[in-house]
């Protein structure tokens, strides 16, 4: 049975297209658990710059965090139900304006789990990370 | 034909009609009114009747023979088999759900007047402790028991035949699955083991929890902080609440970014994106209400979570964000409207066209009110007449509206909006494709014709935003990352982000087995605004190229994938 339901994800399609605009990341630094963003160009009056965050299967009650770089929690990749058993979603965390310096971002992301210690993901676990760019109503 | 491709087939052949009925409900005028159980102004008196025929109404539906549709679990059963989660159905089949629901409960309680509660978690990020008396509370005796322990095993051999006997599994004359037994089978349930086996067994964590576990916080520890234990997890479930993040939840003004992502192939199929709204608030409350960082278990973690009644408080409430966010979008009218559905709803499609099994889709919203609810039952148990995701677009017929609750400060003051001035309306500019496919090579090209007026309005700092909406088809499988140029050279196939013709990178993530056109929308003004700074677009030249070229981004795992060739449909650039 387990082979079918895993099967089974297969065909739970991830086909994503974003409404917002995607910014491409002009360089990527991973470094462990710390990744490293440039925005290609300042937001605008009318937009803010979150995160999308692509990430794969994660184990029971496991959740991804991401912080700052001073280590203050901005948000986190908390998937519910069979969502957990998801080959590949993509999950939005909004960014304080204060999280971008210098048309850069820094954050931390940080797999935690009940009774584990916390560790960085691995490449199965987040699979992809970049700025988007979201319209919004100020 | 493998399981897989037969599966696969059922799914993409699912059709049928859509239209909204009704409008968005003007808050006051409703018939009914959904108050919040959170607010300490809401008078007692309200919150007593209202859950006294909320309790009558459970009592009820608990004693209801598992063969009787509109038993409590029956309930909870159609959210197991068919509830959507990371896509763009989420909210609409949530709002038929609860809406269904509330119909049940005025029936059951004879409460003519009842309209479900909602649990405002901003405003009070802990469980209303009304909420752990009597049948409020799942642990209580009147839920699944056998010699007063209630446990899954009983609830399966209570429920084992009717579930077996459910017109689910039919097939049509031809041996043919029915378009609902097809659901179920793009969802990976064939037969009523699978069902049985996902609720109980699932490696990944069953639906179904034993008494006292039946919610994974109590009286004494109601608060969402301690939801988790110390730790590394407690600082999660408050800050999803918190008023400034659900204030960002409500910040996108397109549908898709607010609601989560879009999606095809109907709403059983994929788990795609979560937006903010459900990624945030919506998971970690079910979450935490559930247990699910705490180890002790609950109901509400999970696909069975509609047995826990808090279920439908926290469902009222991201409806009411829903609609808060709605009116927000309407009540924008400067320096224009802001869309309130998916692209393409103020032209919906006909119930015949839904209908008709050769209809494509001509707009996203085309794609996305089409899909079908087919699993909701009404007060009286039979089949809802409103089986399609535009029936639940707007309130409707549901008719109610709800107290006003947190969030609700971003809808802006009646007298803001008549001081505003008129608003614009879109207009929308189709390009002629001059070349149609991308390969690894080759750019994709459109030539569009854009007014010199606007032109020049969209060049003023506040002026109008143009969007470029870019339709490619890819192939099976094939998800390599386009690049969106303006006015690039010919032989452009490597331009990053540093280039003034760079107007955006778009991209569908993991493996794509449903075939059809995908829209995306990609800002042009910046990149206009660029081109002319570098003298690369003069302010009389009302021509602009848009190139769609295979992008090479950084990201090692993209960069893996090998350039698929990619069909560009169209191209429509829009002035809002």
């Amino acid at each position: 049975m387990r082979d079918r339901r895993q099967s089974l994800c297969l065909l739970t399609a991830a086909f994503f297209a974003v409404r917002a605009g995607i910014a491409a990341p002009a360089a990527v630094a991973e470094q462990q658990n710390l990744v490293e963003l440039t925005l290609p160009r300042a937001p605008a009056d009318d937009e803010a710059v979150w995160l999308q965050i692509q990430a794969g299967v994660l184990a029971p009650a496991a959740v991804i965090t991401v912080s700052g770089s001073d280590g203050k929690l901005l948000g986190s990749v908390a998937p519910y139900g069979s969502a957990r058993g998801a080959p590949s979603a993509t999950y939005l965390v909004p960014l304080p304006k204060t999280a971008i310096v210098n048309g850069r971002i820094r954050v931390r992301l940080t797999v935690e789990q009940p009774g584990k210690p916390s560790r960085e993901p691995g490449a199965e676990e987040v699979q992809n990370v970049v700025p988007v760019y979201v319209p919004v109503t100020k | 034909v493998s399981r897989r491709e037969f599966l696969a087939t059922a799914a993409a052949s699912i059709g049928s009609a859509a239209i909204p009925y009704g409008g968005a409900t003007a808050q006051g005028t409703a018939k009914w009114r959904r108050i919040n159980l959170s607010d300490p102004n809401t008078p007692q008196a309200q919150k007593d009747k209202v859950l006294g025929s909320y309790k009558k109404a459970i009592r009820a539906m608990l004693a209801l023979p598992p063969d009787n549709a509109l038993n409590w679990y029956r309930n909870a059963l159609i959210h197991t088999v068919d509830c959507p989660h990371g896509n763009w159905w989420f909210l609409p089949w949530h709002r038929g759900y609860i809406g269904w629901f509330e119909k049940k409960c005025r029936e059951l309680s004879e409460d003519q007047d009842f309209a479900l509660p909602y649990w405002d978690w901003t405003m009070q990020p802990s469980i209303p402790l009304e909420m752990f008396d009597d049948v409020l509370d799942p642990n209580n005796d009147a839920f699944i028991s056998a010699g007063g322990i209630g446990n899954h095993d009983d609830f399966k051999s209570k429920f084992k035949d009717a579930v077996r006997k459910l017109d689910y599994w039919d097939l049509e004359p031809d041996g043919t699955p029915t378009a609902r037994y097809a659901q179920l089978l793009a969802r990976g349930i064939r037969f009523p083991d699978d069902l049985w086996f996902d609720i109980i067994e699932s490696p990944a964590g069953p639906f179904f929890f034993d008494r006292p576990l039946g919610r994974g916080l109590t009286k004494d520890h109601p608060d969402l902080a301690a939801a988790e234990p110390p730790p590394p997890n407690q600082p999660l479930c408050v800050p999803a609440v918190v008023l400034p993040r659900i204030l960002e939840a409500l910040g996108p003004t397109d549908f898709v970014t607010f609601a989560s992502a879009k999606a095809v192939g109907g709403h059983n199929v994929q788990v795609v994106g979560f937006g903010v709204l459900e990624n945030q608030p919506h998971n970690l409350v079910h979450n935490c209400v559930g247990g699910a960082y705490n180890g002790k278990g609950g109901f509400m973690q999970a696909f069975l979570s509609p047995v826990d009644p808090l279920f439908f408080l926290h469902h009222s409430n991201m409806d009411r964000l829903w609609d808060v966010w709605t009116r927000k979008q309407q009540a924008h009218k400067n320096p224009h409207r802001y869309p309130t559905l998916p692209d393409g709803y103020l032209n919906p499609p006909s119930d015949s066209d839904c209908d008709n099994p050769n209809f494509r889709p001509r707009t996203d919203y085309d794609l996305w009110a089409c899909d079908s609810f087919l699993f909701f039952v009404e007060e009286k148990g039979l089949p809802v007449p409103k089986t399609k995701a535009g029936d639940y677009a707007n309130i409707g017929d549901f008719n109610y509206d709800y107290q006003p609750g947190s969030g609700e400060e971003v809808v802006l003051p009646a007298a803001a909006l008549a001081a505003a001035p008129a608003a614009v309306e879109i207009q929308r500019f189709s390009a002629q494709i001059t070349a149609p496919s991308v390969s690894a090579t080759q750019a994709a090209v459109g030539v569009v014709d854009i007014p010199l007026d606007v032109l020049q309005q969209a060049a003023q700092p506040e002026g109008r935003k143009l969007f470029a909406k870019v339709t490619v088809a890819f192939p099976p499988l094939g998800h390599a990352p386009l690049t969106v140029l303006v006015n690039a050279p010919p032989d452009a196939t490597n331009i990053g982000p540093s280039s003034p013709h760079f107007a955006g990178t778009v991209a569908m993530f993991g493996t794509q087995v449903m075939r059809g056109p995908v829209t995306f929308t990609v800002p042009l003004s910046t990149t206009l605004k660029t081109l002319r700074a570098n003298d690369l677009l003069a302010m009389n030249q009302p021509q602009v190229h848009i190139g769609v070229v295979s992008a090479a981004l950084p990201h090692a795992a993209i960069a893996r994938v090998a350039p698929a060739k990619v069909e560009l449909a169209s191209i429509v650039v829009e002035a809002h």
